[in-house]
């Protein structure tokens, strides 16, 4: 799985305005909100098959979180 | 016990009926102070954009009456053969007494009745015919179910008040008693443990109306709270069993129906189900939600007007159906729609129940 197509998943899922790579801190995205966490929790299920709880995604720090999340637990 | 199957309980008409006034999610200045770009990841991602609301003096049960009073009118049934009249919804006209005594004088049925109001949501239009179902076994012949809701009224819910969602509609569905109906399948689940997930709190005896809770800017509030996420993650997590499980006590396959009616909650969630139990997308309507907002539990038989108006009057369906929400509540059904009669969604006229 190649990480940069991860990271384009997660761009174009959020939508946001500004830049994001790997580094960026979620909270500094105006657009990380509970939509954004319902969206890419919504993705990890049905692109990827994960399963993962709403509440879970608030312990993500950085993108980068998200995209090891996946890498870690695809097809597991 | 939630498991169950009816025989002799049949469909015989479905009408909707839903306000003329459009809202567009593009022109609420509230949400996001109207910026379009922001309002546009909003539609994109859950795939709301218009809804039709109610003007203030406009009730659930002034849509349903008109539902009820077209759908006895085309079907030319005469009102003194019906034994029972549901009214679902979680916005009724009063406290005391229920809207289904105030629409049985309306709609002009006979003493020879039974009425009664139960407060559902979302699963309300499968929770109706699962009561409808028991009454036709149970003697009653002629079964109007009435869904709608007007949640236009409460306070905007969408995930911590992100926006606007919901839209208003009132419907009507005749249920009979018929010898030669194939059966009906229920399955229904309660989670009472997250009956705050969607919540209403003040205007009740719990917290009765004071000027503090109740009221902002001299205008009534209906103060309503939704856990977005935590709806979010029930129904990733509770509906996909549900249905599997009814699958198995019916004996079908998940390609066996023709269609898939769910309820319109949005179109994460819709996407979601479809991908876990492999459903044909095509044959899974999700237009609904865009054109008229998250309906509640007018959804399923708004989106049988909507889209499938033609195929339900024209041939038999078998249509797997499921509702999901206020309670929290879930269930699923399976049902066949045999050239049954079917409005349009209809346009509410303040002259038409006159």
């Amino acid at each position: 799985m190649n990480k940069e197509d991860l990271l384009q998943d997660i761009i174009d899922t959020i939508q946001p305005e500004n830049e994001i790579t790997f580094d960026t801190e979620l909270e500094t995205i105006d657009e990380w909100d509970s939509l954004s966490k319902i969206s890419i929790s919504a993705l990890l299920n049905s692109k990827y098959k994960i399963k993962i709880a709403f509440s879970e995604l608030s312990n993500f720090k950085k993108v980068e979180d998200i995209c090891q999340f996946i890498e870690d637990n695809h097809e597991k | 016990m939630p498991k169950c199957i009816f025989n002799n309980v049949s469909v015989k008409g479905i009408s909707s009926v839903i306000p003329e006034k459009e809202l567009s999610l593009y022109d609420d200045k509230n949400l996001y102070n109207g910026d379009e770009k922001k309002i546009k990841r909003v539609v994109n991602s859950s795939g709301f954009l218009n809804r039709r609301v109610v003007d203030d003096n406009t009730t659930t049960a002034d849509l349903c009456e008109q539902a009820a009073n077209k759908l006895l009118n085309d079907l030319k049934i005469e009102k003194s053969t019906i034994d029972g009249l549901l009214f679902i919804s979680y916005t009724p006209d009063y406290l005391m007494p229920a809207t289904s005594y105030v629409l049985h004088k309306k709609i002009g049925l006979s003493e020879n009745c039974i009425c009664a109001d139960i407060p559902q949501a979302c699963s309300g239009f499968l929770f109706g015919l699962y009561q409808a179902s028991m009454m036709i076994n149970s003697g009653c012949k002629r079964v109007l179910v009435l869904v709608g809701d007007t949640f236009s009224k409460f306070s905007d819910m969408f995930i911590d008040h992100t926006a606007p969602v919901f839209g208003d509609a009132g419907t009507a569905t005749l249920i009979e008693y018929d010898e030669n109906a194939e059966p009906i399948y229920f399955n229904i689940n309660s989670s009472g443990k997250n009956y705050d997930a969607l919540i209403c709190k003040n205007g009740g005896f719990r917290n009765v109306p004071t000027k503090d809770n109740f009221y902002e800017n001299e205008n009534y509030k209906y103060e309503s709270k939704m856990d977005g996420g935590r709806i979010f993650d029930f129904t990733m997590n509770n509906i996909t069993p549900n249905i599997k499980e009814l699958l198995e006590y019916s004996n079908k396959n998940i390609e066996d129906f023709d269609y898939y009616v769910f309820h319109q909650a949005n179109k994460f969630i819709l996407q979601n189900i479809a991908l876990q139990l492999d459903i044909n997308q095509d044959k899974m309507p999700m237009e609904t939600l865009t054109k008229y907002g998250n309906q509640c539990g007018a959804s399923i038989p708004c989106t049988i007007s909507d889209k499938l108006q033609e195929q339900v009057s024209k041939d038999n369906n078998l249509i797997l159906m499921a509702g999901f929400g206020v309670g929290l509540s879930w269930i699923s059904t399976i049902l066949n729609l045999n050239k049954i009669y079917c409005s349009k969604l209809e346009t509410y006229r303040e002259d038409y129940n006159e």
